[in-house]
């Protein structure tokens, strides 16, 4: 499945397909393929920029293995959904793949301390870059814990991948909405993860957060 | 609104806009510190954000990114250096950050690497650092990352260099070992690049694998020339400030280096590096890695490489005598020049001779033990060797010390790979990973005896019994609740603790007291607390095991807190009052405590009665901890008692995302799919559900089931072959199967099949039983065989006599056929009760129907056939009113009615056969048996009705 693959298209086709009679299951199947395309690609990163150290020996073959079994997770979960339409598709897709990161984060999180006891390069980061991103599972935190609206945006573009222009036909809303959206959810973010007034942000960002997706809330965490 | 809100919005509006913070902070300037501040987090996480969910996309081109990457462009904060537009991040590491940037003149993408202000702090440090990027600038070599310019801004010096998006030789290697003639070209390569570098006289003096960058293309370039020397000479102090530690690893440092000869050191130490990088290539690992940088440094000083052979046996010999010579210990045997190392690696290209000699064996050994003056005795007795070796002139004792020096290293080496195995088994057992802990644990077990220390094969032993333990306890609790035939078995499980108790020392003989003191040094406590309050919850259900007071004061021991002691208070596991008490404090306190503990007062409240609470208590576990298996498995589970199918498999789904190898979580799942409808997926549960554990019959009849529903009468039947393989002793699972072969053969109108598989499917005891009966005697009237209907009948009538059967079934077996007025009578009096709750019912109707056509009663069958009828509008329902309709009217000589009546009927039945050949929803299978005993009865009567009339024409 190609990356570059106009994924609107595949979206309407998959919509035009849900509406009339015909059988969806080669469109879904292309969209699944697209999400484990993504999350592959997106746990490659995890661990080769953040977890560098992971990748060599012995580790490394765990490491692979750990994706593979990430992404047959995923798979999994999503063949035995049936989502009614490409929004739903992709807010389940990439709930399972906000789990699936941030437990891959937490598995390499644990063996980096693992392999950290005994390599002897706790303080010496060796890729640049390290020292920015000391801990991805903290990111996965405060993402879950966006407002529903700027949630979605957020997923949308940064984990799925897609266009703002994409996103914003997907929503029917307009890109400048999508990009306010993500602007947003960059600010929470990073009222959430800077250290500063830690007691006062806590405060101001959490609340909203829940008020506004009451009812969204709770399937949040649901499965 | 609140200083928040505001800042909240002028950063969107920083954003959104080419301003800079000072211009929106215009109205009220008292908020710009602030802003700068949040700017600046904000830039930070948008880079973070960026490193963790890269655009898919090259960045330029396309609306969308271009968008993107106005967020970390923000005008003003970057450095604003003349010449270049600054256009992000690229990285961010130990010596300063490396921006992306855009050569403003040349219109080329360059990058910036600002180096952290007060690494060189004085003006005459930054002098000189100026002096000396401008000769690395002079460096022109397509090997090397070509530096531009260097400058400084706001006191911070920085480079420009070229840019490059293929990222880091290290990065790329990633513990691989690369083909010998890869990494020979490699560093030959890089070696060509060191020899203008040295020919100009530039040292690198930190040549790694994550100081070669490469291009689009992989073409490898070195980068950060002297910047490293730099660092290394200035005081400790200054490079303790940025990252807490030194800078990099000492792996590819050269050990004259590394023994902190500072600055003395010189063109020798490249070369050295490009043996570690060669050596890294050839074998995955750089030549020497520390349990700390100070055992690294100590190695790199004092021990000889493992030979890279040895590590990747299809090194060739005569690379690895190149490697070699470049790791050599003292730099004055080494290449003298990369030209030389580069020249070697050319003939070993090419295939010729190389100079390099291999070290011998000897040699090596000598200079071992002349580097370890601390390991005196070996060191005399290898020396004394040495000198025997000369005197006898032996050339095995030569040998043998140079054996024995070999075997210290590898004792060594398998030392410290036990130690890392053992920490990370550790891990892996605390993350529930059993067969990886083992597999690691297996491979540490096979180098005790090369490491020969006692104290680690103790070690060994007790991981080892720690993962052992730890699997037991969780395979102990995957195990219940088990279904059996008396509901579930909990008593197997709670006699499994008590077995892993006991041999822990916290069994039966112990006391709380003593248990708690031989389970609290535990590598694994944290999981023998948890299997603690299992336990006592499966003691407490089951009555055995162990007491349920002395698991629970002795986790109480383990684990002390006010709402866990309370919760541990085995006399209030039996009192209502007291758990919803606990409920209230758990509320509280936010539902913090641990999910197992949740769990099991959820199935206690639940166990009394208090649905809701347990309800509620599990919605709050489960929204706290929707990554704990048994929280989304007790949901689902509760979900499905309450027949809310769909939103149980939810979290069912959720269970198995956690844990697929729990068969029970699918079963549950395939059954609650199934009651909802959902076929596909019932199936692929419930197949998992076998596949996981084929011991269980209950899987197996659902899976059978679920087949049936769907049609699928190969896989049903394969299915059959399966289960009676798995479940030999069980007599249900082939006539459930033999059923709903029976069944689909029915819809098929397959007679003869139909009642074979039937009359196989007798003997169940379940409530079906009646049922079958039923279809037995229908299919022995379709089938022509009058003795069988004969037995049935009777039979049926005996047990709805005395009421082991259900009376309906029974008159309903009666009205199939013409029978002798005593029997009719005995049917309508047996039926009587029941007619009474059902009076008005279609189906009631219908059967009354036919008992009077029996009768012979023919005004009173068409009344009630009419009236039933009227009922229900359901064809499905109708279908037998119409075929007695049509035998009533055939009867009383009204043929055309009667053919009208039989005509319906038959297009109705003929319209289902051909669609799908399936009952579910539509019509139900008994009244599809006796519409068409009627159909045919009614054929009949009207094809000797017109031929004693003598009127022409086919029925």
């Amino acid at each position: 499945m190609a990356e570059t693959e106009h994924t609107t298209q595949a979206v309407e086709r998959y919509l035009g397909d849900l509406a009339g009679e015909g059988p969806s299951a080669p469109i879904v199947r292309a969209l699944l393929e697209r999400a484990a395309g993504r999350l592959e690609w997106l746990c490659g990163t995890l661990l080769v920029r953040n977890y560098p150290r992971l990748t060599r020996p012995p580790l490394n073959l765990q490491a692979q293995e750990m994706l593979s079994s990430v992404i047959e997770r995923l798979l999994k979960a999503m063949r035995e959904v049936h989502p009614t339409d490409a929004r739903q598709f992709f807010a389940l897709a990439t709930r399972h793949m906000r789990w699936e990161l941030n437990d891959l984060a937490r598995r390499l999180d644990e063996q980096t301390r693992a392999v950290e006891l005994h390599e002897g390069l706790v303080r010496a980061p060796e890729t640049s870059g390290s020292a920015l991103s000391p801990n991805a599972r903290r990111m996965f935190d405060a993402i879950d814990a966006l407002p529903e609206e700027e949630r979605e945006v957020f997923d949308l573009v940064r984990i799925q991948g897609l266009s703002h222009t994409e996103v914003a036909e997907m929503m029917g809303v307009s890109s400048k909405t999508v990009q306010r959206r993500l602007n947003r959810s960059l600010v929470l973010l990073t009222e959430m993860l800077g250290d500063l007034k830690p007691q006062e942000l806590a405060a101001e960002t959490t609340t909203p957060a829940h008020e506004s997706d009451a009812p969204e809330h709770k399937r949040r965490h649901g499965p | 609104m609140s200083d928040v809100q505001k800042i909240r919005q002028l950063l969107e509006e920083l954003m959104e806009s080419e301003k800079t913070p000072e211009e929106v902070c215009r109205d009220d300037p008292s908020l710009l510190p602030e802003l700068r501040v949040r700017w600046q987090a904000l830039r930070a996480v948008d880079s973070q954000v960026e490193r963790l969910f890269p655009a898919p996309r090259p960045v330029e081109g396309g609306a969308g990114p271009e968008r993107r990457r106005r967020v970390i462009v923000p005008a003003g904060e970057l450095p604003e250096i003349p010449g270049f537009e600054i256009q992000g991040t690229l990285g961010c590491g130990g010596m300063g950050i490396v921006y992306r940037a855009r050569h403003l003149t040349l219109n080329r993408v360059v990058a910036i690497k600002m180096l952290i202000a007060g690494v060189y702090a004085s003006p005459i440090e930054l002098e000189r650092f100026k002096r000396e990027a401008e000769s690395i600038a002079g460096l022109c070599h397509p090997n090397i990352v070509q530096v531009f310019d260097a400058g400084e801004w706001e006191g911070r010096p920085y480079f420009v260099m070229e840019f490059m998006e293929g990222g880091t030789l290290a990065a790329q290697l990633a513990g691989i070992p690369r083909p010998a003639k890869v990494a020979a070209r490699d560093v030959h390569t890089l070696a060509g690049a060191m020899q203008l570098a040295h020919s100009a006289g530039v040292v690198h003096r930190d040549l790694k694998p994550a100081n070669i960058l490469l291009t689009a293309d992989g073409t490898l370039k070195i980068a950060d020339f002297g910047i490293a020397r730099r660092s290394e000479s200035t005081a400790d102090g200054a490079m303790l400030t940025l990252t807490g530690s030194r800078l990099g690893t000492p792996s590819y440092m050269a050990p004259e280096q590394a023994a902190g000869a500072r600055g003395a050191f010189g063109p020798a130490v490249d070369i050295y590096a490009l043996g570690a990088i060669l050596y890294e290539m050839l074998t995955g690992r750089p030549p020497f890695r520390g349990d700390t940088p100070a055992e690294t440094e100590r190695q790199v000083i004092n021990d000889e490489p493992v030979a890279p052979m040895r590590l990747n046996p299809r090194t060739p010999r005569d690379l690895q005598t190149i490697c070699l010579k470049a790791l050599q210990k003292d730099p004055g045997r080494r290449y003298a020049t990369p030209r030389e190392l580069a020249e070697d690696l050319d003939r070993f290209l090419r295939c010729v001779p190389i100079l390099a000699r291999p070290v011998g064996r000897i040699e090596r050994a000598y200079k071992w033990t002349r580097r370890r003056p601390a390991a005196a005795a070996l060191t005399v007795t290898i020396l004394v060797l040495a000198v025997a070796t000369i005197i006898l002139g032996g050339w095995i004792q030569r040998v043998e010390s140079a054996r024995r020096t070999e075997l210290l290293i590898r004792q060594e080496g398998a030392r410290n790979a036990i130690v890392s195995s053992l920490t990370l088994t550790r891990q892996l057992v605390r993350d529930g990973r059993w067969t990886e802990a083992q597999n690691i644990l297996e491979h540490a077990t096979e180098r005790v005896a090369e490491a020969d220390s006692r104290e680690l094969a103790r070690e060994i032993g007790l991981v080892s019994s720690d993962l052992s333990t730890a699997r037991e306890l969780d395979r102990i609790r995957h195990s219940y609740p088990r279904p059996d035939t008396s509901g579930y078995d909990y008593r197997t499980a709670a006699i499994d603790y008590q077995a892993v108790f006991t041999a822990l020392g916290a069994g039966e003989a112990a006391t709380p007291q003593s248990a708690a003191r031989a389970l609290a040094d535990s590598a694994i406590r944290n999981e023998i607390v948890i299997a603690l309050d299992n336990a006592a919850f499966v003691s407490f259900v089951a009555h055995s095991g162990l007491s349920v007071e002395h698991l629970l004061t002795t986790a109480k021991l383990l684990d002390p807190d006010p709402w866990r002691d309370d919760f541990r208070t085995a006399a209030w596991w039996n009192d209502r009052s007291r758990l919803e008490g606990l409920l209230t404090r758990a509320r509280e306190d936010g539902f913090t405590a641990p999910p197992h503990q949740l769990v099991i007062l959820s199935v206690l409240l639940s166990g009394m009665d208090a649905q809701s609470d347990a309800m509620l208590l599990l919605r709050e576990a489960q929204a706290r901890n929707p990554r704990d298996f048994w929280v989304n498995l007790e949901l689902g589970n509760a979900l499905n008692r309450m027949g809310e199918w769909s939103r149980a498999v939810q979290f069912f789904r959720a269970a198995t995302a956690i844990n697929p190898s729990n068969y029970l979580v699918w079963l549950t799942m395939g059954g609650a799919m199934l009651s909802d409808g959902d076929l596909d997926g019932s199936i692929n549960a419930l197949e998992k559900a076998v596949t996981i554990e084929d011991g269980f019959e209950g899987s197996w009849k659902l899976l059978m089931i679920a087949y049936g529903e769907s049609l699928q009468e190969e896989k049903l039947a394969e299915t059959i072959r399966r289960a009676k393989l798995a479940v030999p002793g069980d007599e249900n699972v082939p006539r459930l199967g033999a059923r709903l072969l029976g069944r689909m053969a029915m819809a098929r109108c397959a007679w003869q099949s139909a009642y074979e598989q039937i009359d196989a499917s007798l003997g169940s005891a379940d409530e079906l039983d009646g049922e079958i009966w039923f279809e037995r005697a229908a299919l022995a009237v379709l089938t022509g065989e009058v003795a069988s209907f004969q037995q049935a009948r009777a039979h049926m009538l005996d047990r709805a006599r005395d009421g082991s059967m259900r009376r309906f079934l029974a008159a309903r077996a009666v009205a199939l056929a013409p029978a002798p007025p005593e029997l009719i009578e005995r049917a309508t009096s047996i039926f009587e009760p029941e007619l009474q709750g059902s009076i008005h019912q279609h189906w009631t109707l219908s059967l009354q129907a036919g008992l009077a056509y029996r009768r012979g009663d023919f005004p009173s069958a068409i009344a009630c056939l009419e009236e039933s009828n009227s009922r229900s509008p359901l064809p499905g329902h109708q279908l037998i009113n119409w075929c007695w309709l049509a035998l009533v009217h055939a009867r009383l000589g009204e043929l055309t009615d009667a053919r009208s009546w039989l005509d319906k009927a038959r297009a109705w039945t003929t319209e289902r056969v051909s669609k799908r050949p399936t009952f579910e929803g539509v019509i139900h299978p008994h009244d599809w048996l006796e519409a068409h005993i009627i159909m045919q009865e009614a054929s009949d009567v009207l094809l000797k009705t017109q031929n004693s009339a003598g009127v022409p024409g086919t029925p």
